[in-house]
């Protein structure tokens, strides 16, 4: 019999799924410190719509169904911004600033190698209304918050701003076609292939220069004070110094350690305008988050406002705090109870009152020998297990808190202890 | 200084004593490294090589069990790894091309619809003939893919030409040249920014005797 699962997807255990839940609910935390309020977004959406606010490539890896009554085109959720970007258009009431955060599963195809999934758990947050720094900053601030909540120290946030590229995109004055080509090469860091580029357009003095240091153009803040002195193009400098206004207000942050400038890094969707970042932790080899600026993407729905946000991987977390033993939580729960008396009920009183103390409490409803119930309990993370009737009388009860060990008590002296 | 802590992949053979090389004259490794052929690993003034199949660096790359590595183009087309790719070092040199018996080349150039084709490189002879609108039929093989047009498995094939020898041995001759193909530094993602001034430095001495 085939009890195969396709490719892209795969189940997390008890203990798995509660070790993700809790790193979500530290997260959400943060994000609700900072006032923004979850939304839930649907899993379908129009692929004509939905398609609006995503690249070509990713509404390529969208999984597609066909509505059975109206036969269009339906998308599994591919991006959760888009879908912000559509609810937003569709408000009334569009008092601004809006804090939003999610969290939920994108679904996007990719082939079936190594650890690739179709499903992606993404938890992120977007702020919706200003064009300003600060709100690039705050995205920054909220996301590194959340980083030390889960213990992660040794994170680094690489920021860029994408209108580097499309300054470069006018200042060199090319096709379409040649750009698209001359952003693989950034893409790559294809060195090599920018200096040919360079050559055959004919492009010289600083400009040159500039476009050839572009993939190895990575530092911190000395490097964008060193740029600035360095070049003046027209257009480029002011990146500069949004890149260095947005680092003072970091400082203010405390997050002058962790900030990292790259400027070659394109993002790779295309939604994004100005500020972008994406975060690393040292000695892990996938980045876990990424966000940025996407101001004109509201408008392919409706209206015109600027907007940033980001969105953690959080399997790839996950995976970090797992590899590093930083996951301390385990899913206990308080008692199990085994009542061997005919009619059991002490053991739904008792398990009724411990609830409503706000313990977890687990009884045994399968018919066996009581030291079996015991081994089942202990092996299935219960801390102490309750054994009534294994007296004559009723009134007192056996604790057990290994499979040996256990103390006998009555039951009002163990309701006044717990 | 030999606290590099760097991982390189780096395919077995030819490529492997030419990568060396140049890591030598770059002055990125000191001495010699001496080759046990069994060995899988070798420790070397900081940097830890793994050796591997020419076809296996991307997935060692891509996915950081190596930081940085030497695949060639062909490699790299077929596989599209998600890496980047900062020098060319110039070695390893050869090109992509389809290859066929001579009377094969009229079929070839009268507006195909529809051709048979042998090779190592399925993504890449897809990719090719993509562009040009006409349909392949792949043969994916391992080995001695200029058996099949001899043998009437495919009208036929993509494959890697250095010097043209073998392709003449077997009665076959170039039909159509896809790319040249040269081997690349390759850097992962991640290291590429959490290590960026070891990776860097690496990078600049190459840049200095590759360009």
């Amino acid at each position: 019999m085939n009890i195969d699962l396709p490719a892209g997807v795969r189940t997390f255990s008890r203990a798995e799924t509660f070790e993700i839940k809790q790193i979500i609910k530290k997260i959400n935390n943060v994000f609700e410190q900072w006032a923004y309020e979850e939304i839930k977004l649907p899993f379908f959406e129009y692929l004509s719509v939905h398609s609006r606010g995503l690249d070509e490539e990713i509404t390529g890896k969208s999984f597609k169904i066909v509505d059975r009554s109206s036969g269009e085109i339906l998308s599994l959720r591919a991006d959760f911004t888009a879908q912000i970007a559509r609810y937003y258009s569709s408000l009334k009431n569009k008092e601004l600033p809006k804090r939003y955060y999610y969290t939920g599963t994108i679904f996007r195809y990719s082939p079936p190698k190594g650890d690739n999934l179709w499903e992606k758990v993404q938890t992120g947050i977007e702020l919706i209304g200003s064009r300003s720094l600060e709100a690039d900053a705050e995205v920054i601030a909220v996301a590194s918050q959340s980083l030390k909540t889960l213990d992660i120290k040794n994170f680094q946030i690489d920021i860029n701003n994408t209108r580097i590229f499309s300054t470069l995109k006018e200042l060199l004055q090319i096709t379409e076609e040649e750009y698209s080509a001359f952003m693989e090469y950034v893409k790559n860091r294809e060195i090599y292939n920018l200096k040919r580029f360079i050559s055959k357009k004919n492009i010289g003095g600083s400009l040159k220069d500039f476009i050839i240091e572009l993939p190895k153009l990575q530092g911190n803040i000395s490097l964008i004070n060193y740029l600035t002195d360095k070049y003046s193009i027209k257009g480029i400098t002011e990146i500069f110094n949004q890149l260095n206004q947005i680092y003072s207000i970091l400082k203010e942050y405390e997050l002058s350690e962790q900030i990292v400038f790259d400027l070659g890094e394109p993002k790779e969707i295309s939604y994004y305008t100005g500020i972008v970042f994406e975060i690393f932790i040292k000695d892990f080899k996938k980045p876990i988050g990424h966000g940025g600026r996407y101001d004109n993407l509201i408008s392919k729905y409706d209206g015109d406002v600027p907007a940033t946000g980001f969105a953690f991987d959080v399997l790839s977390m996950w995976e970090y705090l797992r590899n590093s033993n930083l996951i301390r939580e385990k899913n206990y729960k308080d008692f199990f109870i085994i009542d061997i008396t005919p009619d059991k009920k002490l053991a739904y009183r008792l398990g009724k009152h411990l609830r409503e103390k706000g313990y977890k409490v687990g009884r045994d409803i399968i018919n066996r020998d009581f030291k079996e119930s015991l081994r089942f309990a202990f092996n299935n993370r219960y801390k102490k297990v309750i054994v009534i009737g294994l007296d004559s009388t009723e009134k007192s009860i056996y604790i057990y808190s290994t499979e040996e060990n256990f103390e006998r008590k009555s039951i009002q002296e163990f309701l006044k202890e717990v | 200084m030999d606290k590099k802590n760097i991982t390189v992949a780096l395919p077995k053979g030819r490529l492997f004593e030419q990568t060396i090389h140049i890591f030598g004259k770059a002055g990125i490794l000191g001495g010699e490294v001496k080759t046990d052929s069994r060995k899988l690993v070798i420790e070397a003034e900081g940097f830890n090589f793994l050796l591997v199949r020419a076809k296996d660096v991307p997935t060692y790359v891509e996915y950081g069990v190596a930081d940085i590595g030497v695949a060639g183009d062909d490699v790299l087309l077929e596989s599209k790894p998600d890496v980047y790719k900062p020098v060319d070092l110039g070695i390893g040199a050869c090109t992509i091309m389809v290859a066929g018996l001579p009377e094969s080349k009229e079929k070839y150039f009268s507006n195909p619809t529809s051709l048979k084709v042998a090779t190592k490189y399925p993504n890449i002879t897809k990719d090719f003939f993509s562009t040009k609108g006409i349909k392949v039929q792949i043969f994916e093989l391992y080995g001695s893919v200029e058996l099949a047009p001899l043998v009437g498995l495919s009208d036929f094939i993509v494959d890697i030409v250095e010097t043209g020898r073998t392709l003449r041995e077997n009665g076959l001759v170039v039909i159509e040249e896809i790319q040249p193909s040269s081997a690349k530094l390759i850097v992962n993602r991640a290291s590429y920014k959490t290590k960026n001034k070891t990776v860097m430095d690496i990078i600049d001495k190459l840049e200095k005797i590759c360009m």
